[in-house]
């Protein structure tokens, strides 16, 4: 019997418990992930601002993060400063175009995480009608039961991208002002593929 | 020249009032037009829209002014000369002018304050914000304010067009009355 328990339990381990991708959903609702930008203003000192409309989910295993996916939203429009007329001028046809292209977006083609549990994360991203593949250096920040039943898991990405390989000229800004730095402060919730929102797996 | 306005003529307040406006009006769609084109870098960038937004709230004090001032100052009687569907659609032309200019001046002030920042009327004062928290305001409201001062501009035309067509082909007294010269023309009336 012993020998039949080993075996069962070998099985199960091989079907039942393989560690399996766990899905979530970045926490959009609740406010607790960011898109936040840095440029240059002059070369004297930095702007930051955000675009607060988005949404996205992502698949991680512990046991097998290179499969981890990710898939982001952004509403362009979304852009804020804190200054409406220049908030205006970003949403503008000189800038992001906005109505012309309302989504910008990203999905990940690649995740190679360390030992030390960072990452990079590969994936094409659109931004102005235009695709182009970015790396993002991400840190784990850390994952558990939250204390209303969830279960969370957040990630801190940064990277940065020359604003003019997406058609966006913004010579005029000056050359401090060419490169824009991102931090993307996310939190995912666990949802299991049968009770997401949609009632449909995320990817 | 009297301040009051008279039977036959306009008096000082009604015809400052009327060409200040009308200056600063067409000053205020060329510098608007032309500052948001301005390079980053230009020199004029921060103090152009400076002056728009301060010019633009002396602009509706005095249209609010005016208003006043109409009610306790009636304007002179109309020229008989003139028909009935000339006045009427003069009347319509006046009343839209003055809802642009309403329109205009709100929208501007909605663009600037939409994030709640104040707008600096020169550095004398600040209006503070009164309505933000709605999605993409300033860009609806950018919209309006180009819109209604192209709108405004065509009828500021038309209104001149109107003007100098009754100076120089009905000949009457309509230009000259509101630039406050006094002698009679010597009229030839085609009615």
């Amino acid at each position: 019997m012993k020998k039949y328990g080993s075996i069962c339990f070998f099985l199960l381990s091989v079907i039942g418990f393989p560690a399996q991708a766990e899905y979530y959903q970045i926490d959009t609702e609740g406010s607790h992930a960011f898109i936040e930008f840095r440029i240059q203003h002059l070369g004297f000192s930095w702007m930051s601002g955000r675009f607060n409309t988005f949404k996205g989910n992502y698949s991680y295993d512990e046991n097998n993060p290179s499969t981890a996916q990710v898939e982001v939203e952004i509403d362009v429009a979304s852009i804020d400063s804190n200054h409406a007329e220049r908030d205006k001028h970003l949403r503008g046809d000189k800038f992001l175009d906005a109505d012309a292209f309302p989504k910008a977006s990203f999905k990940s083609t690649a995740f190679e995480q360390a030992e030390d549990g960072t990452a990079v994360l590969t994936g094409d991203f659109t931004l102005h009608g235009v695709t182009k593949q970015i790396e993002i250096a991400v840190n784990p920040v850390g994952q558990g039961l939250d204390p209303w039943g969830g279960y969370r898991r957040g990630f801190v990405g940064t990277t940065q991208f020359t604003i003019a390989d997406y058609g966006i000229n913004v010579a005029k800004l000056g050359p401090s002002s060419q490169v824009i730095f991102l931090t993307l402060s996310i939190e995912g919730i666990r949802r299991s593929a049968t009770d997401s929102p949609e009632g449909e797996k995320p990817f | 020249m009297r301040l009051n306005n008279e039977q036959t003529r306009y008096g000082l307040v009604s015809i400052t009032l009327h060409w200040l406006i009308a200056v600063l009006t067409i000053a205020l769609f060329v510098l608007g037009v032309w500052m948001v084109e301005l390079d980053y870098y230009d020199s004029w960038y921060q103090q152009a829209p400076w002056w728009h937004k301060g010019l633009g709230i002396v602009v509706i004090c005095l249209l609010v002014f005016r208003w006043f001032w109409q009610c306790f100052d009636a304007a002179p009687d109309e020229l008989r000369s003139i028909s009935t569907w000339q006045l009427k659609s003069a009347k319509i032309v006046h009343v839209l002018m003055n809802a642009s200019i309403i329109i205009i001046s709100v929208t501007g002030y909605l663009i600037v304050t939409a994030k709640g920042k104040a707008l600096l009327v020169f550095d004398w004062f600040a209006i503070p914000a009164m309505v933000t928290g709605v999605d993409n305001l300033e860009d609806m409201a950018g919209e309006v304010h180009v819109g209604s001062a192209y709108l405004l501009i065509a009828l500021v035309g038309l209104h001149m067009f109107a003007a100098l067509s009754h100076h120089f082909f009905y000949r009457d007294k309509t230009l000259t009355r509101m630039l406050g010269f006094n002698k009679e023309r010597r009229q030839r009336s085609r009615l």
